[in-house]
């Protein structure tokens, strides 16, 4: 159906795409041990120093910690909430189920600018104090979609005739659910749990908008420090945001599947 | 899958019990601040008074009547739409390979394809900004072999390739997607029709495709069209886009109601892009393979 | 010469081998069936004759030309799929048309003739239509036109009615036996169905483990099976094993296992004794209450009575084996546990014989 010849030209075409997808990640991490004192690539030598002078810079330390806060925080009360309105919307039927539905899934048509703008200029015209809480709020708002779709997605996966057989066979309606539901929708919430954390440590756009000096995000440093400077330090950084991206994949590789967390077989 | 039985209504109270703490964190933390963010756009602002609330079209007027606006308007549609048939240039064959690989090449190809998605955009473009810029990896390799051009860096090309690069995996996905559904039957029906290889992808695997282009190149231009790291770090200053207005006017100029101006304009222009797409579509002759 | 030559063909997939020396012919105008268990090689054979697979070793002629290296669309067949296969996004009219516009035919004789195969699976009406908007039967209806109206030299359907209901199955077999008398073109059937199998076809191919097992009409495999697989994959059999001897009067003794002599017959002259199986149909075995001295004959206890409305299927238990015997319901309804005399006469039934 495909003949020998198209098949090894879209192959190596394929290859060459794939290279350039990973390529900017890897040549953060290699010139993230350069030797020299500018930014120039390939490295004309390899050395740690980068990531010695990272922490002598509190204010980049400063905000890996919030970001790990941040990050920690969302990706469980996210997925808690995730999960508890997924189980509603999926296993009851109410008026205005539609309406919650697109509510819940706004935040994914609208750009993270826009958002976190809009959340400044609320909060700030309420006279709240712009702090780690509200990075917190606007983070949990732009995950749970996604907790939301994984937990329901788990949950459409179980038969509801499975529960009913629990029931029938003695078991009350939260027995039912702590040996039956839960374990077969835990997929969904560990799916949840890894990918809000990772999608709120990389939060750049309505970060920008919610951050103070204070509570300032690590992408959100990188930024600022870019917009000013160009040297191989921010590298180093950015590093560890490749790292943490590495630890996502592997336990979503352990789990799931990148493949199929996407819906792809 | 059988769907699940639908529990009597008179279960009201867990219902609302399971629904409550996210509709109220959402009323109130992203409808309530749309809300405000569309009313002050029509709000005036002046640098000493703060936010003068009368109601106001001067925002709006400035937009739409000023030519630096507008050009900016017509070069952020521009860039996305660039960056949709850059990142549909690139993706179409990849997601094509990828249903006829094997499983283990199918395993790497998502895998390279998909998991840049895991780190952050900064860290992306940034890469994109050593590669294209001055002593970068393109520089190097041109010097090393004697040729001397100026940094892609800081032009709409730059901006274009990082975008195209950055929103590969959301077209390759909904492609896979669609091209995944395809009965295998069909393709091989078309050959013992007759078909040649070529023709078999002309008239079958491209067309029964093309929902998942249509999604994928409308996410694509609406993502690029809001980006703001991109355009800012691999444009250069003097690249403005809406976003860039948006970041300037609210955090720079303080302007909170013409940044919002700006914020619902990019919204609404966005959104009736797409409208006119998904009618265009619906209308056309593929409609029968979108239903 | 055939119309179409398999020869010693074979078609591995690392270490499997689906497909093993396979030799065929299958005349101009014939129907066959290709009919075995899953995994016997049926689908491979006929996915090497549609050119979507290439054999490992082995050749394929088709009208004279060999098809190695021909690719599927250069080999002017029909095919229809288990799944339809019928193009989504192109309607009914499009769908059947797809072949003759590959062959670039006029568009005026393109629709005269689809609209011919159109009418000859009765379908005139719904040539608008979408493939998602008709019944089971209809797409399948759509897919035998599609095939047809391109006036190949081979049809070949891929267990084409597997995906409907039982009626509808006897219904849409028969129908595409008449198109195909009617246009005359070779088919190749695969079905793991064997009543569908003996209803519609010239010849039958039963195929186990990639290996055929027998070729023959369907009277010549139910009567006379070539092995003990044949005889228990075609209609029941009551399988007795034993001692072959060739006796004095020219007729076969067969000392099965727990003693008891039996009479049956065999061709082959030559033939002086070994292990050999007798294969008798349920419908050849009949009952008694009491003993019958000069026919075969096996003490027992009924089972089980299973009442099938025109026959009764009754299971006995004599000695070491389990028998099914198949009887007219005015012979008298037997009572489970009642003891019995199953006879048979040695004219009745296949003695296969192991061979060395």
């Amino acid at each position: 159906m495909i003949t020998r010849t198209a098949r090894r030209w879209l192959g190596a075409f394929t290859f060459l795409v794939c290279l350039c997808a990973v390529a900017p990640v890897l040549v953060i991490v290699i010139e993230s041990l350069t030797s020299a004192n500018y930014v120039a690539f390939p490295p004309p030598g390899l050395s740690f120093k980068w990531y010695g002078e990272t922490l002598k810079r509190p204010e980049f330390i400063d905000s890996m910690f919030v970001s790990l806060a941040v990050a920690l925080a969302t990706s469980i009360v996210s997925t808690a909430l995730g999960t508890l309105t997924g189980i509603a919307l999926v296993r009851y039927s109410f008026r205005g189920r539609g309406l919650l539905q697109s509510l819940f899934s706004m935040p994914l048509s609208l750009p993270g600018l826009i958002f976190g703008l809009a959340l400044l200029q609320f909060v700030t015209l309420r006279n709240l104090p712009v702090n780690g809480w509200t990075l917190l709020v606007a983070h949990i708002i732009i995950t749970m979609p996604f907790a939301i779709r994984f937990v329901s997605v788990a949950l459409l996966g179980v038969n509801a005739n499975v529960e009913l057989a629990a029931r029938s066979l003695g078991a009350n309606p939260w027995a039912a659910f702590r040996h039956v539901t839960f374990p077969l929708v835990r997929p969904g919430m560990v799916a949840s749990l890894v990918f809000a954390f990772i999608l709120s440590f990389d939060e750049v756009a309505a970060s920008l908008f919610v951050s103070t000096p204070d509570a300032m995000t690590l992408p959100v440093r990188i930024y600022v420090y870019i917009d000013q400077n160009y040297d191989p330090l921010i590298t180093a950084i950015s590093s560890v945001l490749v790292f943490a991206a590495v630890i996502a994949l592997v336990i979503i590789e352990r789990t799931m599947g990148m493949g199929k967390l996407f819906g792809l077989r | 899958m059988a769907p699940a039985p639908r529990r009597p209504r008179g279960r009201r109270p867990v219902v609302l019990l399971l629904l409550l703490p996210a509709t109220v964190l959402f009323v109130v933390f992203f409808l309530m601040p749309l809300a405000v963010l569309v009313i002050n756009s029509f709000y005036d602002y002046s640098r000493l008074g703060g936010i003068v609330q009368t109601f106001t079209l001067k925002n709006y007027l400035s937009i739409f009547g000023d030519m630096y606006y507008l050009e900016i308007l017509g070069r952020t549609l521009r860039l996305a739409l660039f960056a949709a048939l850059a990142a549909l240039a690139l993706g179409y064959p990849v997601a094509l390979y990828l249903s006829v690989a094997t499983a283990r090449q199918r395993g790497w190809i998502i895998l390279a394809v998909l998991s840049p998605l895991l780190v952050s955009v900064i860290v992306r473009t940034f890469g994109w900004l050593i590669i294209l810029g001055p002593n970068g990896l393109v520089d190097s390799a041109l010097k090393a072999v004697g040729l001397h051009m100026q940094p892609l860096l800081h032009s709409e090309l730059a901006v274009v390739i990082g975008l195209a690069n950055v929103l590969l995996p959301f077209l390759v996905l909904s492609i896979a997607t669609s091209l995944q559904a395809i009965d295998p039957a069909v393709p091989l029906a078309a050959s013992s029709l007759g078909a040649s290889p070529w023709r078999v992808f002309l008239s079958v695997t491209l067309p029964l495709s093309l929902p998942g282009v249509v999604s994928g190149v409308l996410i694509v231009f609406s993502l690029a069209s809001s980006s703001f790291v991109t355009p800012s770090l691999l444009g250069g200053a003097n690249y403005k886009v809406l976003s860039t207005m948006i970041y300037q006017q609210a955090l720079v100029l303080q302007n909170w109601p013409f940044a919002a101006a700006f914020a619902v304009t990019l919204v609404l222009v966005v959104f009736l892009v797409l409208f006119i797409q998904t009618r265009a579509i619906e209308g056309g002759k593929y409609k029968v393979v979108f239903h | 010469m055939s119309h179409i030559e398999l020869r010693d063909i074979s078609k591995r997939y690392g270490d499997v081998t689906a497909v093993s020396h396979l030799s065929l012919r299958v005349e101009q105008g014939e129907f066959l069936a290709l009919l075995g268990p899953s995994g016997c090689g049926k689908t491979t054979t006929l996915q090497m004759l549609a050119g979507f697979v290439e054999p490992s070793d082995g050749e394929i002629v088709i009208g004279e030309r060999p098809m190695s290296g021909v690719p599927s669309h250069k080999r002017n067949i029909g095919v229809m799929f288990q799944s339809y296969a019928l193009f989504p996004h192109l309607s009914v009219f499009d769908n059947v048309a797809f072949g003759l516009k590959m062959r670039k035919v006029p568009s005026d004789e393109s629709a005269r003739r689809v609209r011919q195969a159109l009418d000859l699976v009765q379908l005139g009406t719904l040539d608008q239509r979408f493939p998602r908007e008709l019944s089971g039967g209809q797409q399948q209806r759509v897919a035998l036109a599609r095939a047809i109206v391109i006036e190949p030299s081979v049809l070949l359907l891929d267990e084409p009615l597997s995906n409907l209901d039982a009626s509808l199955r006897e219904q849409m077999r028969f129908e595409i036996r008449e198109i195909q008398k009617r246009v005359g073109i070779t088919t190749v059937f695969v079905t793991h169905d064997q009543s569908e199998a003996m209803a519609v076809a010239d010849r039958l191919v039963v195929m186990s483990q990639g290996h055929i097992r027998q070729v023959g009409t369907a009277s010549e495999i139910y009567e006379t099976p070539a092995d003990v697989f044949v005889a228990s994959f075609i209609g029941q059999a009551n399988l007795l094993r034993g001692q072959a001897q060739r006796a004095p009067n020219g007729d076969i003794e067969l000392r099965l296992a727990d003693g008891a002599v039996v009479a049956a017959k065999y061709a082959d002259r030559g033939y002086g004794g070994g292990p050999a199986t007798l294969a008798l149909r349920p419908e050849d075995l009949h009952l008694a209450s009491d003993a019958r001295p000069d026919t075969n004959q096996l003490p027992g206890t009924v089972t089980r009575v299973n009442y099938l409305g025109s026959t009764l299927n009754i299971g006995v238990r004599a000695g070491d084996h389990a028998l099914t015997v198949l009887a007219p319901r005015d012979a008298g309804i037997p009572a489970e546990g009642d003891n019995v005399f199953v006879y048979w006469p040695s004219t009745a039934g296949t003695l296969i014989v192991e061979n060395a």
